[in-house]
């Protein structure tokens, strides 16, 4: 009976006291989503949501390159067939890097609006910055949204242009609010194209957002990656000039060169390495040997330690004057073989550290948008001076552009040479209406889809039936 | 004796007695020595003496007397008034009456419910494989065991009655003396598709038998973790006799069985220039002039051409250089014996297998004591103390164009290996590098040190109760390490780039099995046995890793001497198990079995709502040829039914799946960020999976036995990442949805065919059809690997692609058939239309079949002849389908990779082949004919000769000379021998490691080597 006893109280001892270790096992590695509602944390996300733009899927190298390899800067010399499909402009809706492109940039909104609700939840007293980092977040989020549309919305005139001739309105899902469960996670629908351009405006409204902004944060880092003010009104200013809103272009434009401490580099070729000089590089992407980006490693050839996937066209070396200064930058030579392999840019270089920093905006682009906002409104005297600016730093004459379509292709053609492997290439052609340059007829039906990338053929299944795919894809 | 005297003298009194003489001769006509003679229902009896007589004296009213001896069937006469008497003894069929182990216990064959395959460990040593995972190839029905590449102590794929889950695990849960070890790959270093496997350190030398758990009634009992079937590995132990040494020896030569012939130097030159000229034609685009020098920027240095007059020529058959024939060798030392108070087990073992293909191998060192002690007569306690350590040193490939292997292939032959000035000879326009230096340059190794001990103590509190508590250990330790030297593309860049990590796993289990087993009734018809039980286990995993670049030259190898330290991380999660089981079998008269499992399972790893789960099963046996009508059948000596119903579960999808999570490491600048990386579902839980068996045993002649199992498994509550759209800024939420069913028909078979004089004819075999189906999925179907497609209605693993019509062979039949490319030419692969339309989309796309074999097994075949024994095994697998993405870059004739010769059948204009493997090449492939599709899509089906042996015992004459117990000798061959239509490397492969939704892919991947060895077994 004693031995009856004995056992069972092992057995129930054992039992009960075992409960508690189930229960004892949590994370080590991650906290719990409910436990990010403090200052602190919350700063902590928006460095996440920042980080997000660093991935080699967006603008850590794909985003920026397919600018420039859908178009006419970058040839394809690889074997990635998913690259090989975008060079050919053949793309096909089940491309990797499409879909993985277009969910980095969700991810990156996700964690902005992460940000947005914990931050507008929270009602501490320590929490003095809270509006300021409500601001940096909305206008990452703006970022997102104008770089979704770049490549998948719009119609084959360039964006903001209403409607296409079969009445369409091609945006993107608008997602406002985190997703914190799975129903959050439910598939909607495509907004319009407005829709989309009235979002980003709302979060890059002056009084709302702009102004809570630090007014700079240049002495605080050693590169200009956290937004401020001026970072603001230079994004501010592009996406007016997308729209084709030509004064607020111009105003917003004139408000950042205005600021102090500002210049063009003497030298084009110092502008690039690891840090951007601050006086022309006003946002940039950070990296270091611990976060490093692949951007080197992508054009170096295997003799340089890269895996030669991509190179500078022999168009775009055609497409400068003689005597630019930027030409062997943007198209290397023999002269600068100890450092890069011929054909490639000296601009994505540091193939061993990982961390040539990638620029976001420049102060050469900010003129080039003024010069460009003044030629549609007439004012071309006033492009004319602005256009200059830019030329004279590249070793260039004065522009001989005299009537305003020739300034236009100046323009056109200087902010070609100038931004060159930067990612503005084939959003520059959809602005102007000359895809045909690169061999998209607008006329042809068979052709002209090809001005917007397909939506990822994932995101349509699991959609459901609710999200529309492009035409022609 | 003198109490025999006694009873005889006092029966004599009382009855009139007679005197039967007789003899007793087993079924060769040899006399038994020792068997014992019964008076049927008295307690009068004799033994037979060394010739086999025997007289004894009974009392007339007896009328039959019981004959029985060790090792052989227990034989009634009917004395029908004879006095002499012959009798002939058949031997025991050994495998009816063998005890089993089954979970938490043991049991005889002959009363299981369950459906359980025993393999001995003398069948799988000897063997030159480095784990038991790979030893059980073709043994047991039901059981489908696949190599996943070729490279030592690499992964294996094991699935008992099919694949049951999408993405929670589908190998069996390995328990080694009763716990359940760690089986998982641990690895941090991508390789490829290879991972380690832990199993590959376990000595199959060390092992005494093997048992598969197949049907709910034997695994249930695993509940939580027994959805893919249970095995359990007992190890040797020690008996009570004179101490045995044993040592073995294995010496073997390994090579490769097949190779594939690549274009020559110059072959692969002409296939460039074709692949350029027919994109362009006569349109060179500027500013090239002319075709040269379009494929000299192509293809060529750059500045110069394509060849140069001193490269000219030059043909390298990378694959003659890379693979080599490699050295197995085995070691084996062991010492076994004990007193009736203490037994043990000790043994060392050493295993080093180079690889075929050069810079690879495995070595492993074993240890091992196994201790048991009769502290008394009612207690015992004993212990299980195993080491190992191993050494893999490895090589990038499967599933990378970066690996040896991939590199050899890949690379044209126009490259030299060397390059006149000793460097090694490159390709600059290809990403792939040189495959020496993919092989000989970096260091990438691991080292796995492996402890697995237990002790327990087995108190017998009343003859019919017992209480037995275990504690017990698993730990696996991982040292990787790295390092890309400047000379290998990976290194060059960033001057040298080194990583090393430091895992640890353990897992602690305590139990406590109380254990009931008696006659409940006076008669001893009823028999109930039972057992209760509690277990708690818990696993822990920590891992620390670190990396550094710019190093001072490429000799030290440590991260000290790298001057960037460009990375450092640890990590460490657990999850606990904790359970209350319980188990009952009744039998009545050893005729009518029933039995009842129940186990409630507490795990950490599930949402708050359901931490715990029940698994219970319930099965039922009739031992027919104990009934009297078949009592004594010389035809149907044993026949048996059996059936069972249950359920178990799967847990293994994570520790904290169900859970909202945010991360760290989203760092920018230095500074540290977080990120919503995993939504909660508070609701999700284990997968859940109802089996049923029904099994037939029949035994003939007392020398054939088969058995045959039809089973149906339907695994509900499939655990998922379900896809949701990204727009959301998640990629998928953990999820169970949909249903997998498996139905199946086993059936083995083991006879002695022939036994004359001194020769002997065994054979056995088995075979196994199964139909795997996902009968349910949530969601969308999805793609997996390269070509396959996971469906509701369709296997697993089932591959989609467009279906190829046939070969452009004119410009009209392309303007007449639906639009593909404006560059499509002839020569180019036409598909076909299967919606209709006027363009080729991505809706002509279907199910072209699937990796599931439509059956497989092994037969096996043992000739004995005097002290000569041959033993033949083969093994097959017949009806599964794989995609051979190898093919698609070394056949795709597209760009600047090196290609088989099989393309030297290309469509040209004078070869207008219909053959769709080959069109025609053209440079970037406009058409897209390496589109996923049935033109890569092979059969796989296989029979392989895949072990041999020839050994020979040396005679008792010469055994007593030298005064030792026993040695043979032998000459083995492994895999000597493979039929099968598949084209390349090796029909059992699988690139994406032990994947079931991407299995059948073949990327690249090392093939089987062939194995030759000498061998020797000596026991003093």
């Amino acid at each position: 009976m004693r031995k009856l006893f004995i056992i069972l109280l092992m057995f129930g001892s054992t039992f009960i006291s075992c409960t508690k270790v189930i229960n004892n096992q949590v994370p080590q590695n991650d906290i719990e989503a409910s436990k990010l509602n403090d200052p602190a944390s919350i700063r902590a996300a928006l460095l996440g949501a920042y980080s997000a733009s660093l991935s080699g899927n967006y603008m850590g190298l794909r985003y920026f390159i397919f600018a420039d390899l859908y178009a006419d800067n970058i040839t394809h010399v690889g074997t990635f067939p998913s690259f090989a499909q975008i060079f050919n402009k053949a793309i096909t809706p089940d491309n990797v890097e499409i879909t993985n492109m277009w969910s980095q940039i969700y991810s990156g909104i996700n964690r902005c609006n992460t940000v947005i609700a914990a931050a507008t939840a929270n009602a501490a007293t320590t929490f003095t910055d809270k509006n300021q980092v409500i601001a940096e977040a909305k206008v990452l989020r703006a970022y997102h949204y104008f770089n979704l549309l770049r490549y998948w919305g719009g119609n084959e005139n360039g964006y903001n242009q209403g409607p296409d001739a079969n009445g369409k309105s091609w945006g993107v899902p608008l997602r406002i609010n985190p997703t914190l469960t799975g129903s959050d996670a439910a598939a909607i629908a495509r907004s319009s194209e407005d829709d989309v351009w009235k979002q980003i405006l709302a979060d890059l409204d002056a009084t709302q957002v702009i102004a809570n902004l630090a007014v700079s944060n240049s002495a605080n880092t050693s590169y200009n990656w956290r937004i401020d003010q001026k970072a603001a009104n230079a994004l501010l200013s592009r996406v007016a000039l997308y729209r084709g809103d030509w004064a607020n272009a111009e105003a917003k434009a004139t408000a950042v060169i205005s600021v102090a401490g500002q210049s063009l580099l003497s030298n084009y070729a110092a502008l690039y390495g690891n840090i951007g000089p601050k006086q022309e590089v006003i946002w940039t992407l950070p990296y270091d040997p611990t976060n490093q980006n692949s951007v080197a490693f992508f054009y170096f050839t295997t003799a340089y330690g890269g895996r030669n996937e991509i190179s500078a066209s022999t168009s775009l070396n055609n497409a400068h004057e003689p005597g630019d200064l930027r030409k062997a930058v943007n198209y290397t030579t023999s002269a600068s073989a100890a450092i890069a392999p011929p054909a490639k840019t000296l601009k994505y270089t540091r193939v061993a550290t990982g961390d040539d920093f990638i620029p976001q905006i420049r102060l050469a682009e900010i003129y080039l948008i003024r010069a460009e906002a003044r030629a549609r409104q007439g004012n071309l005297a006033g492009a004319e001076s602005d256009l200059n600016v830019v030329r004279n730093r590249a070793g260039l004459p004065n522009t001989l552009a005299v009537t305003q379509p020739d300034v236009l292709t100046a323009i056109l053609n200087e902010r070609r040479v100038e931004l060159a492997h930067e990612g503005h290439r084939f959003f520059d052609l959809r602005r102007f209406n000359q895809l045909g340059l690169i061999g998209i007829n607008t006329a042809d039906p068979n052709s002209a889809f090809r001005c917007r990338f397909p939506i990822p053929l994932q995101e349509i299944l699991n959609s459901g039936s609710i999200m529309v795919q492009n035409p022609g894809y | 004796m003198l109490l025999l005297c006694t009873l005889l003298t006092v029966s004599q009194l009382w009855a009139q007695n007679r005197t039967i003489h007789g003899t007793v001769l087993d079924e060769n006509g040899k006399p038994v020595e020792k068997a014992s003679i019964l008076a049927k229902g008295t307690k009068i009896g004799t033994s037979t003496e060394s010739d086999g007589t025997f007289t004894l004296s009974i009392p007339s009213n007896v009328k039959s007397l019981i004959i029985s001896s060790l090792n052989f069937l227990k034989k009634e006469i009917d004395l029908n008034g004879e006095n002499q008497l012959l009798i002939k003894l058949e031997p025991l069929n050994l495998k009816l009456d063998e005890v089993v182990v089954v979970a938490y216990g043991t049991q005889k064959r002959k009363e299981l419910t369950g459906s359980v395959a025993t393999i001995s460990g003398s069948t799988i040593q000897d063997m030159p494989v480095a784990g038991p995972d790979q030893a059980i190839q073709g043994q047991a029905s039901g059981v489908q065991v696949s190599s996943q590449s070729g490279t030592p102590g690499g992964g294996i794929t094991i699935r008992i009655r099919g694949a049951s889950s999408l993405s929670a695990g589908n190998q069996p849960l390995w328990v080694v003396d009763g716990v359940p070890i760690i089986t998982s790959n641990l690895q941090t270093i991508a390789v490829g598709g290879q991972g380690l496997n832990p199993l590959s350190d376990l000595n199959p030398d060390d092992i005494q038998s093997i048992e598969i758990l197949k049907d709910a009634a034997a695994a249930s009992l695993y509940g939580s973790r027994a959805n893919n079937g249970v095995i359990l590995v007992t190890t040797k132990r020690g008996a009570n006799q004179k101490t045995k040494i044993s040592f073995s020896s294995q010496n073997g030569i390994q090579s490769v069985w097949k190779k594939i012939e690549p274009l020559t130097g110059p072959q692969y030159i002409g296939l460039v220039r074709e692949e350029v000229y027919n994109r362009y034609g006569n349109l060179i685009p500027s500013p090239y002039t002319n075709l040269d020098a379009l494929v000299n920027a192509l293809f060529g240095t750059g500045n110069g051409l394509l060849i140069a007059d001193s490269l000219k020529g030059i043909s390298t058959n990378w694959q003659d250089l890379v693979f080599r024939n490699a050295p197995i060798q085995n070691y084996e030392l062991s010492a076994s014996g004990g007193n009736d108070k203490t037994k043990f087990y000790f043994s060392g073992g050493y295993l080093n297998q180079q690889g075929t293909l050069i810079g690879s191998g495995y070595e492993r060192y074993n240890l091992r004591m196994n201790i048991e002690n009769k502290v008394s007569n009612n207690f015992t306690v004993g212990g299980i103390l195993s080491l190992s350590r191993s050494q893999n040193n490895r090589l990038v490939n499967d599933n990378s164009i970066y690996g040896v292997l991939s590199a050899a292939v890949l690379l044209g032959s126009n490259t030299p290996a060397y390059n006149a000035d000793g460097s090694y000879g490159r390709d600059p326009n290809s990403s792939v590098d040189n495959p020496l230096a993919v092989a000989y340059e970096p260091t990438i190794s691991a080292i796995t040190n492996t402890l697995n001990a237990n002790t327990y103590g087995e108190w017998k509190i009343k003859p019919w109760l017992t209480l037995k508590s275990t504690f017990g250990v698993n730990a696996v330790n991982l040292r990787e390490s790295r390092f890309y030297p400047t000379t290998t593309n990976s290194g060059r860049g960033t001057n040298g780039n080194g990583y090393q990590a430091n895992t640890n796993f353990y897992t602690l289990l305590w139990n406590d099995v109380l254990t009931f087993r008696k006659k409940i009734d006076k008669a001893g018809n009823h028999e109930l046995s039972a057992l209760i039980g509690n277990e708690v286990q818990t696993y822990n995993y920590e891992t620390m890793n670190a990396s550094a670049t710019n190093f001072p030259g490429n000799t030290i190898r440590q991260l000290d001497a790298g001057a960037v330290k460009s990375g450092a991380g640890s990590n460490a999660t657990s999850n606990a198990l904790v359970s209350f089981f319980s188990k009952a079998d009744y039998s009545f008269k050893g005729k009518y079995l029933l039995g009842a499992s129940f186990r409630r399972d507490g795990s950490s790893n599930f949402g708050a709502n359901n931490r715990y789960a029940n698994f219970y099963s319930v099965s039922a046996g009739w031992n027919i040829s104990e009934e009297r009508f078949l009592q004594g059948n010389r035809i149907v000596t044993n026949l048996k039914l059996r059936g069972s119903y249950g359920t178990t579960g799967n847990r293994n999808f994570g520790n904290f799946a169900a859970l909202a999570l945010v991360s760290p490491g989203f760092n920018i600048n230095q500074l540290p960020g977080l990120s919503p990386t995993q939504l909660g579902n508070p609701n999700l839980s284990w997968e859940n999976r109802k089996a049923t068996d029904l099994g037939l045993e029949l035994g003939l002649f007392n020398r054939v036995n088969i058995t045959v199992d039809v089973y149906k498994n339907v695994t509900d509550d499939l655990l998922f990442n379900l896809p949701l759209p990204l727009n959301s800024g998640f990629s998928s939420i953990a999820s169970n949805i949909g249903q997998i069913t498996n139905k199946g028909i086993e059936l083995s078979l083991s006879a002695n065919v022939l036994k004359i004089n001194h020769f002997s004819w065994d054979f056995n075999a088995n075979i196994t059809w199964n139909n795997n189906r996902v009968t349910k999925l949530s969601g969308q179907p999805f793609a997996a690997g390269f070509a396959s497609w996971v469906q509701e209605g369709y296997a697993l693993g089932s591959f989609r692609g467009y279906v190829v019509d046939k070969v452009f062979q004119s410009k009209s039949e392309i303007s007449g058939a639906p639009f593909q490319n404006a560059l499509t030419s002839p020569g180019d692969l036409k598909f076909k239309s299967l919606t209709g339309g006027t363009a080729i989309t991505g809706a002509d796309q279907t199910i072209l079949g699937n990796a599931q074999p439509l059956y497989f097994g092994g037969f096996n075949n043992i000739l004995k002849y005097n002290n000569f024994e041959l033993s033949i095994f083969s093994q097959y697998q017949v009806g599964n389908l794989i995609y051979n993405n190898t093919r698609a870059f070394a056949e795709g004739m597209n760009s600047v990779f090196g290609q088989f010769a099989t393309t030297l059948n290309r469509w040209t204009p004078s070869n207008p082949t219909t053959d769709i493997r080959y069109p025609r090449a053209v440079y970037g492939d406009p058409n897209n004919n390496r589109r996923t599709s049935n033109r890569f899509l092979e059969d796989g089906s296989y029979l392989r000769l895949k072990t041999v042996t020839l050994a020979y015992y040396l005679p008792q004459s010469v055994l007593k000379r030298l005064t030792i117990s026993s040695m043979r000798f032998y000459i083995q061959g492994q895999n000597l021998i493979t039929f099968t239509k598949y084209s390349g490397f090796d029909p059992e492969i699988s690139t994406f490691g032990e994947t079931t939704t991407a299995a059948g892919t073949d990327f690249l991947t090392v093939p089987q080597a062939r194995i030759v060895s000498l061998g020797l077994n000596v026991t003093f």
